[in-house]
């Protein structure tokens, strides 16, 4: 690659200017078409209900989401150059159906059936209908009921289909993690130690719980809750946390991304320690003296009490 | 909003650009004389751990490639849309399969949230490929009954 020289750019490259430049990691079908490249759209995210970022090809065949993987203080040599950005966008298809599910879900307080094209448009992400051309029609069973047939279909969500559905998505993605050997139990591991601890540790249940909260990614809280139940899934207590406050995508990424559902076990474990922490150093130093024969300073000064040792 | 890309410059002649992602923030954008100055200080200590040196510190790293069916990109904004109306077109000037990344003292393992990172690239297939139809009317799935059924 020619080195970048004498473009003028030089000094322009301070903290506050917009970026102008990504590091993006696609799958080969987009980057195959040269003419008409891919286009990226904001639309609504099925789970933080906010905008996210997503990538349809070429005539909108396929629909991908957009991740940053970023971390503190990184940034990027490219070629002869410098990028002070250091994220790395990785651009993962995604099934049209997480997207459209929390229109129909919406719809189906009306309790009718509509014409698919009537059910996905929205004023706020106007290129949602795009979807419509990435959805295999037939697929829509997999979370509606569909009246008519041929071009007149009308469709109604389907909280059974779906439940169904998320189940085989949560048991595709478990036996991918298995496969792969992705470390789903909680806490640090030593990498000396990955080899023979490997095989002994996580359960069919560890694999599932943690592919459940991979699924949960796409799907609403209230879905999430639905499906933990339906599967018959026990999470450690304080679910709810991370329930009530789903984390921005973002805020997601620049974490670990396979780490995220780990988040179940620390949150039990931080429960129980705030309640020490909590102390004074008087107060520890206090629980550690031998308090037999003490009483509490407070009874001093109770007239009642006073009154009853004098006599 | 939505922006496009433009693919027409993806040169698959040109040799890739070498990248580098380095453990620390340059506050800078532009351009720099890395094969002058960063690229002749790393080494190849014989393990699979690459080592350099930038300003004086020791960096361990390793290079990542980019899994089979991935292709990497820069994407670039050549002109800045004026007014909102105005599409935005990302230009997709270099391409490439793999890159170096850098830590500061330890050597890169799987531990590492940027290799965990790429795992995503794999899992995320299982979770969206579509559900097998076949199975979805039997409501059960083979493989789990098998897992199931041993202790």
């Amino acid at each position: 690659m020619p080195p970048r020289r004498g473009s003028g750019e030089k000094g322009r490259g301070s903290g506050s200017e917009e970026k102008d430049q990504w590091v993006v990691v696609v799958p080969d079908s987009v980057t195959e078409s040269q003419d008409g490249g891919p286009t990226f759209v904001k639309l609504l995210h099925p789970k933080t209900e906010k905008s996210g970022m997503f990538l349809f090809s070429k005539e909108n065949q396929q629909v991908l989401e957009v991740l940053a993987f970023q971390e503190e203080f990184r940034s990027w040599f490219i070629g002869e150059s410098i990028q002070q950005d250091g994220s790395l966008h990785m651009v993962t298809p995604v099934d049209p159906l997480f997207l459209v599910l929390p229109y129909l879900v919406k719809a189906y307080e009306s309790g009718m059936y509509m014409p698919i094209d009537q059910l996905i448009s929205d004023d706020q992400y106007p290129e949602c209908t795009r979807l419509l051309s990435c959805i295999n029609t037939s697929d829509l069973e997999h979370i509606c009921d569909v009246k008519g047939s041929g071009d007149v279909r009308a469709c109604r969500y389907s909280e059974e289909r779906t439940l169904k559905w998320l189940k085989q998505k949560v048991e595709q993605a478990a036996d991918k993690l298995t496969d792969s050997s992705v470390k789903v139990t909680g806490g640090a591991q030593l990498l000396t130690f990955t080899h023979s601890l490997k095989t002994e540790q996580a359960s069919r249940d560890d694999y599932l719980r943690y592919a459940c909260g991979l699924v949960s990614d796409y799907i609403s809280a209230d879905l999430s809750k639905q499906l933990t139940q339906h599967m018959g899934i026990k999470l450690p207590e304080k679910k709810e946390v991370k329930c009530g406050e789903p984390p921005a995508k973002k805020a997601k990424l620049s974490s670990e991304i396979p780490e995220a559902a780990e988040d179940y076990s620390k949150f039990a474990v931080k429960d129980d320690k705030p309640k020490n922490t909590k102390m004074t150093a008087a107060q520890r130093a206090l629980s550690k003296v031998d308090k037999t024969g003490m009483k509490s300073i407070s009874s001093f000064f109770s007239p009642k009490t006073a009154a009853k040792n004098k006599k | 909003m939505s922006v496009e890309v433009d693919l027409s410059g993806v040169n698959g002649e040109t040799a890739p650009p070498k990248l580098h992602l380095l453990p620390c923030e340059i506050e800078h954008t532009g351009p720099a004389q890395v094969a002058q100055y960063f690229t002749p200080s790393i080494r190849d200590n014989g393990q699979g751990v690459l080592q350099a040196s930038f300003r004086g510190r020791e960096l361990r790293g390793g290079t990542v490639s980019l899994p089979d069916g991935y292709t990497g990109l820069v994407l670039k904004e050549k002109h800045k849309a004026v007014s909102d109306e105005e599409a935005r077109v990302f230009h997709a000037g270099q391409k490439f399969q793999e890159f170096t990344y850098w830590n500061m003292e330890t050597p890169p393992s799987r531990n590492d949230a940027l290799q965990k990172a790429m795992h995503w690239l794999d899992i995320s297939k299982a979770i969206h490929a579509p559900v097998d139809r076949n199975i979805s009317q039997n409501g059960s799935h083979t493989r789990v009954k098998l897992e199931d059924s041993s202790p």
